[in-house]
């Protein structure tokens, strides 16, 4: 049996020698590879991105919504202005026996009031809400100050965090924290300024934040929430926990028949999933793209390697003369092609690489956002598989039909 | 036992429908250790023998018995084999792979044979010393002479040390003094014990062998001593 370095020693030889082919041959394949390591990589770094901030309101939160999970326009609008989610409701969730694992909660109330400071006013997001659940779901930081807590939330206290924007609305240049705002009448003192700047992907720059019992009681003046954030410790709990919130609010509101609830719970874990599934099917929609050209790469193998074959026609002669079989002569050739396209693979690996850290870089400061970089490992193993199996699958004709030949008639070729 | 005995061999091909017989009823003993020259003029049918008894090609007729087996039923691979093990050629045109060094070159025999990878190297220099190529080891084809190109053949044909060396119009190529001196190669090959079958179409080169057969279109008119050989 021919030895396998042989083999592949003579198959490197001939590449070598026919280097400015070899390389035009292989272009297919490394633009093709290269695509798919970017695509793979630039993928994979959105959906870390937005898992990271998806997952930032902590993937053992539960978000309780009134209304019916909008399946249509109609769905929506019943959604928005549905008034079912009570203050009564939430404080019988808060209770021990109803939800067991529940470990903290804040209840959202969304306004739109102008804020206003001397003469100047503004028209922000105003939100009533926990500053803690803020922090962690945002990630923001705070220029001037720092979040309000437990006691202000407890207490109706009228205090507020104030976004970038706002503060320049209202402030200019000046300091904000400790002076107070004016919202619907009445007074909130800042407790900090948000730094400005996006907080992952929410936009925080124009945003107040007050306590969500100040925000009810003061502002919006309902016994009603928009919705409420519930946290159950880990992950693990969260199915258990949203049977007990669906059981606790059906006793509530007298619903037998789960059809009619007129409320609706979502997870982390399912947005999660959703945006997984739809990252993951549109990186292997794309990927299935550049496989063609992997196609039209592996074609033009096939051809150079038919080309050679005939070109080696007596050299094929000669090595069936001196004792090579049919399937010495299969493998030679069928080496040299795997070799070609594999190489080609690994310069595709590497530009790919690079590109996808380039690009991971320019993302991050144009979206101003944390894009991290991550080394497409599995992409990288499939790459180099996909283009050895290239050269395999298109170099195995004109192996098969370089073996074929009679010595006889190879010699005699001119 | 003779080493290479055939029996009626024939030789028919098929060309557009029209059949040609390049071979009528070959029958023919070599011994072992003879030098043989095979002459006759262009198209007679030399170079079809030599494929036949070379194993590169199979008779449409007749039997061939290589050291008193039947090579009929033999199949592809074995008779690569076999001629990986037993024969060595060397070709009028050479055919040394380009690009590769005269090294490598002789080497390739070796490739395809059972012989250990580790053993190759000094088994190529040696056979490359016998033809006197030394310090030519790492040169390429295209940096040779003719004369020196058609030596790396002969070493490369001697490399997997056979029993017969098939030698088809060796000196076609080459001028006088290099001709002389592949035919003087080719004698002391002979003399070192290997058999010799020269394929030509000059008498006078034909000479240097021991026995002589001329074919004429296809079939053996004549077989006898080498420096008797008639006209033809």
């Amino acid at each position: 049996m021919i030895s396998l370095r042989f083999t592949i020693r003579s198959a490197y030889s001939s590449l070598r020698a026919n280097r400015v082919r070899s390389g035009l041959t292989i272009l297919g394949i490394v633009i093709g590879i290269t695509a798919i390591m970017l695509i793979v990589s630039i993928g994979g770094g959105a959906q870390a991105l937005i898992l990271d901030q998806v997952g930032g309101l902590g993937a053992d939160t539960i978000v309780l919504r009134p209304g019916r999970l909008p399946k249509g326009p109609t769905d929506l609008a019943q959604t928005l202005f549905s008034d079912s989610l009570k203050v009564r409701d939430v404080d019988a969730l808060a209770r021990k026996e109803n939800v067991p694992d529940l470990v903290s909660y804040a209840p959202v109330v969304f306004l739109s009031e102008p804020v206003s400071y001397g003469g100047q006013v503004t028209h922000p997001s105003v939100m009533g809400w926990s500053a803690q659940f803020m922090v962690d779901a945002t990630r923001a930081t705070f220029a001037e100050g720092g979040p309000f807590g437990e006691d202000e939330i407890k207490s109706d206290a009228a205090v507020a965090i104030i976004g970038d924007k706002a503060r320049k609305d209202l402030f200019g240049d000046e300091p904000a924290n400790n002076k107070f705002i004016r919202i619907k009448g009445k007074n909130f003192r800042i407790t900090g300024v948000l730094s400005p700047g996006n907080a992952g992907i929410f936009n925080v720059d124009n945003m107040v934040l007050l306590p969500y019992t100040t925000a009810r009681v003061y502002l919006s003046g309902k016994d009603n929430y928009q919705e409420v954030m519930l946290r159950v410790g880990d992950p693990a709990n969260v199915e258990r926990s949203v049977e007990d919130i669906k059981r606790a609010m059906r006793e509530l509101h007298n619903i037998t028949d789960p059809a009619k609830d007129d409320f609706y719970v979502e997870t982390q874990q399912g947005a999660i999933a959703q945006i997984t599934t739809i990252l993951s099917v549109l990186t292997a929609f794309l990927s299935a793209v550049v496989a063609i050209s992997l196609v039209v790469g592996g074609i033009g193998v096939m051809n150079v390697m038919l080309v050679s074959v005939t070109e080696r026609t007596r050299e094929i002669g000669l090595r069936k003369a001196i004792g090579a079989r049919s399937k010495d002569i299969l493998l030679q050739f069928l080496f040299e092609a795997t070799l070609l396209t594999l190489f080609g693979g690994l310069i595709g690996v590497t530009l790919g690489a690079m590109f996808g850290f380039v690009a991971a870089k320019i993302l991050a400061q144009s979206l101003a956002v944390d894009w991290t970089y991550t080394f497409p490992l599995q992409a990288t193993l499939i790459g180099l598989l996909v283009s050895g199996g290239v050269g395999l699958v298109f170099g195995g004709y004109p192996a098969w039909k370089a073996s074929r030949k009679s010595p006889i008639e190879a010699l005699r070729y001119e | 036992m003779a080493l290479i005995d055939t029996r009626g061999i024939e030789m028919t091909y098929e060309k557009g429908g029209a059949e040609t017989k390049a071979l009528r009823g070959v029958t023919l003993k070599i011994e072992k250790g003879e030098f043989l020259a095979v002459v006759g003029p262009s198209g007679s049918g030399k170079s079809t023998l030599l494929q036949i008894l070379g194993l590169l090609d199979i008779q449409t007729a007749g039997a061939y018995e290589l050291e008193g087996k039947d090579t009929s039923a033999l199949t592809e691979d074995e008779l690569a084999q076999l001629r990986n093990k037993k024969f060595g050629f060397i070709f009028q045109s050479f055919n040394l792979l380009a690009r590769t060094s005269v090294l490598e070159n002789v080497k390739l025999p070796l490739a395809y044979s059972s012989v250990q990878s580790r053993t190759w190297n000094s088994l190529a220099t040696k056979v490359i010393d016998v033809v006197g190529l030394s310090h030519r080891l790492t040169h390429e084809p295209n940096q040779l002479s003719g004369g020196e190109r058609q030596r790396v053949a002969i070493a490369r044909a001697l490399v997997n040390d056979p029993e017969v060396i098939f030698a088809d119009e060796p000196t076609g190529n080459l001028d006088t003094a290099s001709g002389r001196a592949v035919m003087d190669l080719l004698e002391r090959l002979h003399h070192e014990g290997h058999t010799v079958i020269l394929i030509t179409h000059d008498r006078m080169l034909a000479k240097r062998a021991h026995r002589a057969i001329v074919i004429k279109d296809g079939a053996i008119v004549w077989d006898g001593r080498a420096t008797d050989i008639p006209e033809y």
